[in-house]
């Protein structure tokens, strides 16, 4: 391994001005997605307050999942020690580093413990009406005695939860979701400071051969903080179901809408003058078949958990896909089976679409929709829980996802203006740059 | 391989060589721009980006994957559907006989494996593989194209092609070295002793079909070929086979005192017989025993109803079911009517491996009840002559279900004007019928059976008086 001693950059990979400008709009954005959401929603009843951390719920995993993703877009280029996603590293990075602001706000979930009107992790009020016998449990989880779940005989509904107390527990949720957060923080940070000290670190390439030796642990570590966080923050909303292969579902869908948010946020800078000459259509036409690869891999696991609940037919795991298909989470199912895996998978075979970075921008923000449809129809079906009632999606749900994204924008120009965009030392640059599709 | 003048034939073209690959890109591009198009490089490792400088098109190919793909998509939902819901319907718990969602992971495969072999082999065809000899084998410089020279070579059918200005051309473009290349003047056609050989060959090849296609649907007494003698004789223990592993000689073992084995443990002949006990008797005699020997068990049930229609219109003989209800299964014991369950009985299959053995001894119960509901009003047979009690006999012990005395034939002979009637039995000798040979049928019907009538009747144990009674009324018949 060497140095580029001969390579010459003579493009601009400074964010200079531009990150207290992303900075600014982060903020704004930030500041009026979730204060008009919060304006909307925690000032009305009980089920408007729900509605609102089912919506916040969201908008969170949203931004979670693409931070995660940048993570693992990290992880795995170190541990396979490719070359083509060097010039996109840093990208990559400074998305993963957002994941502290994002979780600080996350953090606010843990709010509707404290508020008994609010209901969102069920498991949390059988759990506390076991402890205060014969106190009212929860908003609405008394007057939902037609829904389906609740078609489980209750005690026996009581039951099972009460066999998961020992995870499924106020003090460990917060505890591991404390964990979770740090854990991210700390990778974050770490991959981040090895790779600017890299840029000015000369002949040296300890920081590289550092990150891939901790690159390789971290694989799991991010793998099973990943699926338990999965876990934790959406399959426990349905208390009683459970499915092995739903790390990897979100973790799939985590994946692919970080590789669209790289393909947005390059385009973004190559539009400012960043950047120009070091990303180029060979490394769009590779983040396009990373999109391709995991919007099918994405179908492949949706279908794959879908598949074996439909042929056992066993109604504790049934009821997940019942939910989602009364009345019109019905519509949201097929738009989901269309939109977030037919068209995008079909529209992206073509290997024109995947190099014409336009129109591959134009699908990254489309995919980027259905990663938000898709959290939508995992999490927002429990509000509500197996009762047909009108489509939520409304003012509440937007604010928020634009709340979050600003956030996530907020998070990137926090460490944008501290190094460069480009890993400008990094032994496989020149490699990068010179990397082509056959 | 010697390169020796009188060997060379026509000429192939000029292959030149080059040290590095920066001259033979340099090469390939003006090649190109010469307006060549039959040439090529070759070197000992892919170079990027050659293509493009040798100006060849981007392939086609994927649109021919994505159509075979898609006629693997479209072949593997046919193929299902064609399976599951036209050719092979079966109705598993009531769920839909084609359901897409189970057809998908054999969809998805199918895409694949049309895909997959149509980007392989179509590669192939697309590059002109596998490629066994080319004439530039024949130059011992281009051994070194594995090694460390690059090659660039312009074959002679090029229309643009003249040796001379090629040599020069390629040199000018930096070749250390360029030569002509010929094709081989040895003929490429086979000699004609081995076509004659191969022929025999392809002759004898065919043996061994013809001999599976002529022993293909014979009758043989030899025993069979077995291909795969592993399979057709397994090295394991069969129950009523022999084995030198135990003493005694057998493979079967006995059941080891003092243990039971599983689903034994409960003791049925203490069964508890109360009415819940008496209804799944009735519920699993309409499953199991209804279909032959009907509802009420008169042996009138919808296989015997079905079968006598097709008997009677000539298509096949048929032995109709018990009827249960009849005196002769009334005196039946409880063990022999579990071990008939059990084990079938003449044409009756072994219910034993479908009926658990709790259900068995309900169906009895429930049978006892049939029996006792159904029972005729007795008769009083006081002051009757001989005659009329052979007749209560004759409908009452069954006879009547096989034989009528007006002639018609059911599944036995008509029993009218036998006495002195001329028979052929199985053993196609003759025989005049006679009292003798009337009570020994009764007695023991089998032993002197009359030709063309199935072999169906069963011993009726009867007392001497009431033969003589039975007889006296066939007799009455004549």
């Amino acid at each position: 391994m060497t140095s580029n001693h001969n390579l010459t950059l003579t493009g601009d990979y400074q964010a200079g001005d531009l990150a207290p400008r992303m900075k600014r709009l982060g903020l704004l954005l930030a500041a009026l997605g979730l204060g008009a959401g919060a304006a909307m929603g925690l000032t009305g009843d009980a089920d408007a307050k729900t509605h609102f951390w089912f919506a916040y719920l969201v908008a969170f995993c949203f931004a979670l999942t693409i931070g995660l993703g940048g993570m693992f877009f990290i992880l795995i280029g170190h541990v396979v020690n490719t070359h083509w996603n060097v010039s996109l590293r840093r990208l990559a990075e400074l998305t993963m580093g957002a994941l502290p602001v994002v979780c600080l706000f996350g953090l606010a979930m843990l709010l509707p413990f404290f508020d008994h009107d609010v209901e969102i992790w069920q498991w949390d009020s059988i759990n506390s009406s076991e402890a205060h016998a014969g106190e009212n449990v929860g908003a609405h989880g008394g007057d939902a005695s037609d829904s389906l779940s609740d078609k489980l005989d209750h005690a026996e509904h009581e039951h099972i939860v009460q066999k998961k107390a020992a995870y499924l527990n106020r003090n460990g949720f917060i505890f591991r979701l404390l964990g979770y957060f740090l854990i991210w923080a700390w990778i974050g940070r770490f991959f981040l400071s090895k790779s600017a000290a890299q840029d000015t670190a000369g002949d040296s390439i300890d920081n590289v051969l550092r990150m891939k030796k901790v690159a390789a642990p971290m694989i799991f570590v991010f793998a099973l903080t990943l699926s338990f966080a999965a876990f934790d923050l959406i399959m426990s909303l349905d208390e009683t179901w459970f499915s092995t292969i739903f790390g990897v579902y979100i973790f799939a869908g985590s994946f692919l809408a970080a590789n669209c948010w790289l393909v947005i946020m390059s385009k973004w800078l190559q539009a400012r003058g960043k950047m120009t000459d070091v990303i180029n259509t060979e490394h769009y036409h590779d983040l396009g078949k990373w999109m391709f690869a995991f919007t099918f891999f994405w179908g492949y696991i949706a279908f794959s958990q879908f598949m074996l609940i439909w042929y056992a037919n066993i109604p504790e795991e049934t009821h997940f896909y019942m939910n989602r298909t009364l009345g019109m989470w019905q519509n949201y199912s097929y738009l989901l089976m269309v939109g977030a895996f037919f068209f995008p998978f079909l529209a992206l075979l073509s290997r024109h679409v995947k190099r014409s970075t336009n129109v591959l921008c134009g699908m990254a923000i489309y995919i980027l929709a259905m990663r938000y449809l898709d959290l939508y129809w995992l999490i927002m079906p429990n509000y509500h829980r197996g009762e047909v009632i009108d489509n939520p999606f409304g003012l509440v749900e937007i604010s928020l996802a634009v709340g979050f994204i600003g956030l996530l924008i907020f998070g990137i120009a926090r460490n944008a203006g501290k190094q460069s965009l480009l890993p400008l030392n990094d032994p496989l640059l020149a490699k990068c740059l010179g990397h082509k599709n056959l | 391989m010697t390169e020796t003048s009188n060997t060379n034939g026509e000429l192939y073209g000029v292959m030149a060589e080059f040290d590095d690959v920066t001259t033979l890109c340099n090469a390939a591009d003006k090649v190109r721009d010469a307006g060549y198009t039959k040439w090529d490089c070759h070197t000992p490792f892919p170079v990027h980006g050659l293509d493009d400088l040798m100006g060849i098109r981007f392939t086609k190919l994927p649109w021919v994957v994505l159509i075979m793909g898609l006629t693997g998509c479209s072949l593997a939902v046919l193929m299902q559907w064609w399976m599951n819901a036209v050719d092979y319907p079966y109705d598993i718990s009531g769920k839909p006989q084609w359901s897409l969602p189970a057809n998908i992971p054999v969809i998805f495969e199918m895409t694949v494996l049309f895909s997959a072999f149509t980007a392989f082999f179509g590669m192939w065809i697309a590059n002109g593989l596998p490629l066994w000899y080319s004439p530039l084998f024949r130059n011992k410089r281009f051994a070194r194209v594995t090694d460390d020279k690059f090659f660039v070579s312009i074959e002679a059918t090029d229309s643009l092609f003249d040796s001379a200005k090629a040599h020069d051309f390629l040199s000018s473009l930096g070749a250390s070295n360029t030569e002509d290349v010929y094709h081989s003047n040895e003929t490429a056609a086979l000699p004609g002793s081995l076509k004659g050989k191969m022929i025999v060959l392809a002759c004898l090849a065919t043996i061994p079909l013809a001999m599976v296609y002529n022993s293909y649907g014979k009758t043989t007494t030899e025993p069979r070929v077995h291909l795969v003698p592993d399979m057709d004789k397994q090295d394991k223990f069969r129950a009523q086979g022999q084995t030198t592993l135990f003493a005694d000689g057998r493979m079967s073992r006995a059941q080891i005192e003092g243990t039971i084995a599983q689903g034994d443990l409960e003791d049925y002949s203490n069964n508890v017989v109360n009415a819940a006990f008496v209804a799944r008797g009735e519920e699993r005699f309409n499953i199991y025993c209804s279909v032959c020997h009907g509802f009420n068990g008169q042996g009138d049930g919808t296989v015997h109803r079905r079968a006598t229609e097709l008997a009677d219109a000539g298509h096949a003989a048929w032995v109709p079911p018990a009827d249960l209800t009849l005196e002769m299964y009334a005196d039946k014991s409880d063990e022999e009517l579990f071990s008939t369950i059990t084990h079938g009985i003449r044409t009756m299959p072994a219910y034993g491996g479908q009926i658990p053995e709790k259900d068995r001894w309900a169906i009895i119960v429930y049978l006892r009840a049939l029996q006792l509901a159904q029972k005729g009003e007795p008769v009083d047979m006081t002051g009757m002559t001989s005659e009329q009690r052979g007749e209560v006999m004759f409908a009452s012990k069954s006879c009547s279900t096989c034989h009528t005395v007006d002639g018609a034939r059911l599944i036995g002979p008509p029993l009218n004007g036998l006495i002195g009637q001329e028979i052929t039995l199985d053993d196609d000798s003759t025989l005049v019928i006679d009292d003798d040979y009337i009570l020994k049928s009764i007695a023991n019907p089998m032993a002197q059976a009359r030709k063309g009538y199935p072999k169906a009747m069963l011993e009726v144990a009867l007392t001497d008086e009431e033969l003589t009674d039975l007889l006296n009324y066939i007799k009455s018949q004549n």
